[in-house]
């Protein structure tokens, strides 16, 4: 029973980072119809910035001592920043220019520029990982035999904390209504006087600030960054992101979630090694009866 | 330097479909690679081989699986197949290194200059097999690799459809020898001694009797941990459970909760660097007490360093360092001198392998009339089977196989003790 349970906060955890993830996916797809294959390397990046925040923090200890609580924002903020100056400079040089071409094109371009920035880390850090300073006590709340770090709990209000501001977001605020009436139809939104380009842009830095954020949480959880770990929490997101119907804000959120603990549970029937099948086969079986995912919306309507 | 944005877009458009095309003819050509057995041997290196049908401007040598001429004037080209992307280039670009740095410190064979042509094997078949290729059409006259054992399985077949001279430094899995190729050595030992020589340290000495299993499905990593499993059981130990972590990934919790609960003496890792200091940092803060085993693939100090501090006190089994470290300190000197790093894993297998393939070049390379440098890749492949070769790395004899004769110690094992790695036996 311990086992199970500690296997669903497991699940829990990386089920919310998925989640903070997916829902940049799903935000630029519902803009744009476009999958950006380069958000997983602004959660990479996000991981990096984190950690020469944090790094230069702990070298100047009278600071980080005193005030671990601001050095955890402050690290958390600059990922954020990263990430969105990086989404910014990548939707205007890879994406804007393709905005008419096929949609194949820009789907290409997101793969180069995921390659590009993948392999700049790569140099910068020649191939060798880095090990974040340890910013949480890593010590662990004991409760029978379950064992919950701190960090866990923290990823876990954090995630929770973006989705609801999110949701704010997109409903209550002018850009958020831009930006849901640019996903309804762009062409319509611009004759109506709303400045397409800037909706799009703040689409971007909206996913990026996550994918950002979400890298530093995740780097202090595991507390490693290296040039190659945007790729699988990446893919994992993006399939949350079509498990819970893409395009949809709720739906990224619950497929996060959803995939995350489906795949932390079946280490117990198949071990670890098949939790990826376990991830697709679920995919799979959901698009099967629903192709639109659990919250997306039919799409066979649409021209 | 300032560049339109539209330019730009189009490069990186252009590197995008660049990598996909390279997906692709990975795919491909591993089917299309049969390579046609008419020799053009000596035949003045103008006409194109059909071996290598798809031979590059820039190449000059012929590549036919007869004997290979490299015109007056020309370079001889050593292949090195290697991780040069991803984690495993933390150990892959020393392994291009320590090759580089033998072939610089050789300079010339015969009055003609060698050089090192370098592709990325990303320690995985399809990638190896594309490299192979690449290799191939490039002229190489010899290769040192494939990284890794999975990569080598996946690639000895079109070296071996070449004749190429293949002698790889790190590609340890016993499957690979076991192929029975004629053109294929190895400077690494086999894994067959290796996981057997674990799992009676693990039983014997350190006296575990029950033991979790993770490698990292690699043909290396699983492939070790097959034969740890069996010889530990053999001998009469339990294995409690056998976990595999998905390579790239850096949340390992589920695992190390399954771990936990199987509650081991110690946990045995296939695997390399970046996934084994995740792994047993996890274990640590998860509160595990077992012991931790791993082997060559994280028998490197960058291991320790990405652990930040979990590593102390982890056992790690390699490859024996030879008695007297006269050469090996010669080597280790050298490269230091050179890159400014230590030495690393791997590194001074690397550099036998080179040092192997360019004193049989040196022995059957014969300049003809014309004054263009003739190897024939037969007597090449004859030349490295009845090498006595005194490395930085031990003594070096092949057996029948291609693998390593073990002379003195059959394996190391080192423990990390104050952040380093110290061999206690």
């Amino acid at each position: 029973m311990q086992e199970w349970i500690q296997l669903l906060i497991d699940g829990v955890t990386i089920g919310g980072v998925y989640a903070v993830i997916a829902l940049g996916y799903t935000l630029v797809y519902g803009v744009l119809r476009m999958i950006n294959f380069a958000h997983g390397e602004l959660f990479m990046m996000g991981a990096f910035t984190g950690f020469y925040t944090l790094t230069a923090f702990e070298n100047n200890t009278s600071l980080n001592d005193s005030a671990p609580v601001l050095t955890i924002a402050v690290a958390i903020m600059m990922g954020m920043v990263v990430a969105v100056v990086l989404a910014l400079v990548m939707e205007r040089v890879a994406y804007r220019p393709l905005r008419r071409a096929p949609r194949l094109a820009p789907l290409i371009s997101a793969i180069g520029v995921s390659i590009l920035l993948r392999n700049i880390m790569l140099r910068v850090t020649n191939a060798q990982g880095k090990v974040y300073p340890k910013v949480f006590p890593r010590t662990a709340l004991q409760i029978g035999e379950v064992r919950v770090l701190y960090v866990q709990i923290f990823l876990l209000v954090l995630s929770l904390l973006f989705l609801v501001l999110l949701y704010l977001f997109i409903q209550r605020t002018k850009a958020g209504v831009a930006i849901r009436a640019v996903a309804e139809d762009r062409d319509t939104a611009s004759l109506m006087g709303i400045n397409v380009d800037r909706t799009i842009m703040t689409t971007f830095a909206v996913g990026a600030a996550l994918a950002g954020a979400a890298g530093v949480v995740y780097g202090m959880f595991v507390t490693t960054a290296t040039s190659g770990m945007g790729f699988i929490p990446g893919i994992k997101a993006f399939t949350a992101a079509v498990l819970g119907g893409i395009g949809s804000v709720p739906g990224a959120m619950a497929g996060g979630y959803l995939l995350g603990i489906t795949e932390a549970l079946s280490t117990k029937f198949f071990g670890a090694q098949y939790k990826d099948v376990v991830a697709f086969v679920l995919l799979v079986a959901v698009l099967i009866f629903r192709p639109w995912g659990i919250f997306g919306k039919r799409e066979d309507k649409r021209a | 330097m300032k560049m339109g944005s539209r330019a730009r877009s189009r490069m990186l458009l252009v590197g995008g479909m660049l990598a996909t095309l390279t997906l692709v003819f990975a795919a491909c050509s591993s089917g299309t690679s049969s390579t046609d057995k008419t020799s053009t041997a000596a035949a003045g290196g103008g006409g194109k081989t059909p071996a290598a049908g798809v031979t590059s401007a820039a190449t000059s040598a012929t590549g036919s699986a007869g004997a290979i001429t490299i015109k007056k004037g020309d370079k001889i080209k050593i292949g090195i197949s290697t991780t040069l992307t991803t984690d495993n280039a933390q150990l892959g670009i020393p392994i291009q290194d320590a090759a580089l740095l033998a072939i610089k410190t050789k300079g010339t064979i015969k009055g003609f200059a060698i050089e090192g042509d370098s592709q990325d094997d990303q320690c995985a078949g399809p990638a190896s097999v594309t490299a192979a290729n690449k290799l191939i059409a490039d002229g190489v006259v010899a290769v040192v690799g494939p990284m890794c054992s999975g990569g080598a399985v996946a690639a000895l077949d079109p070296y071996s459809k070449a004749n190429m001279l293949v002698v790889s430094a790190s590609a340890t899995n016993p499957s690979v020898t076991a192929q029975g190729k004629k053109d294929f050595f190895r400077t690494a030992w086999n894994d067959a001694t290796q996981g057997a020589e674990m799992a009676k340290y693990a039983y014997t000495t350190l006296s575990k009797k029950n033991v979790v299993l993770v490698n990292d499905q690699s043909t290396y990593g699983k492939g070790l941990m097959d034969v740890f499993k069996a010889s530990f059981t053999g001998l009469g130990g339990k294995v409690a459970g056998e976990e595999a972590v998905t390579v790239g990934e850096k949340d390992f919790s589920p695992i190390v909760t399954k771990i936990k609960s199987a509650n081991p003496d110690m946990v045995v890792f296939g695997g390399f660097i970046a996934e084994g200091a995740v792994l047993v940092r996890q274990l640590k803060e998860a509160g595990v007490t077992a012991a931790f085993m791993g082997a060559d693939g994280i028998a490197d100090q960058k291991f320790i360093d990405q652990a930040g501090g979990a590593a102390e006190g982890a056992y790690v089994s390699r490859g024996p360092k030879p008695t007297d470290t006269k050469l090996y300190d010669a080597f280790a000197a050298a490269y230091k001198a050179a890159y400014g790093k230590d030495a690393g894993q791997f590194t001074e297998q690397s550099s036998d392998a080179t040092n192997i393939i360019l004193m049989a070049i040196d022995k059957v390379a014969t300049v003809d009339g014309s004054g263009n440098l003739i190897i024939d890749r037969q007597k090449l492949i004859d030349a490295v089977k009845t090498t006595s070769y005194a490395g930085a790395s031990g003594q070096i004899d092949f057996d029948a196989k291609g693998d390593r004769k073990v002379v003195g110690a059959v394996n190391e094992i080192d423990q990390v003790k104050n952040g380093k790695l110290t061999r206690i036996q």
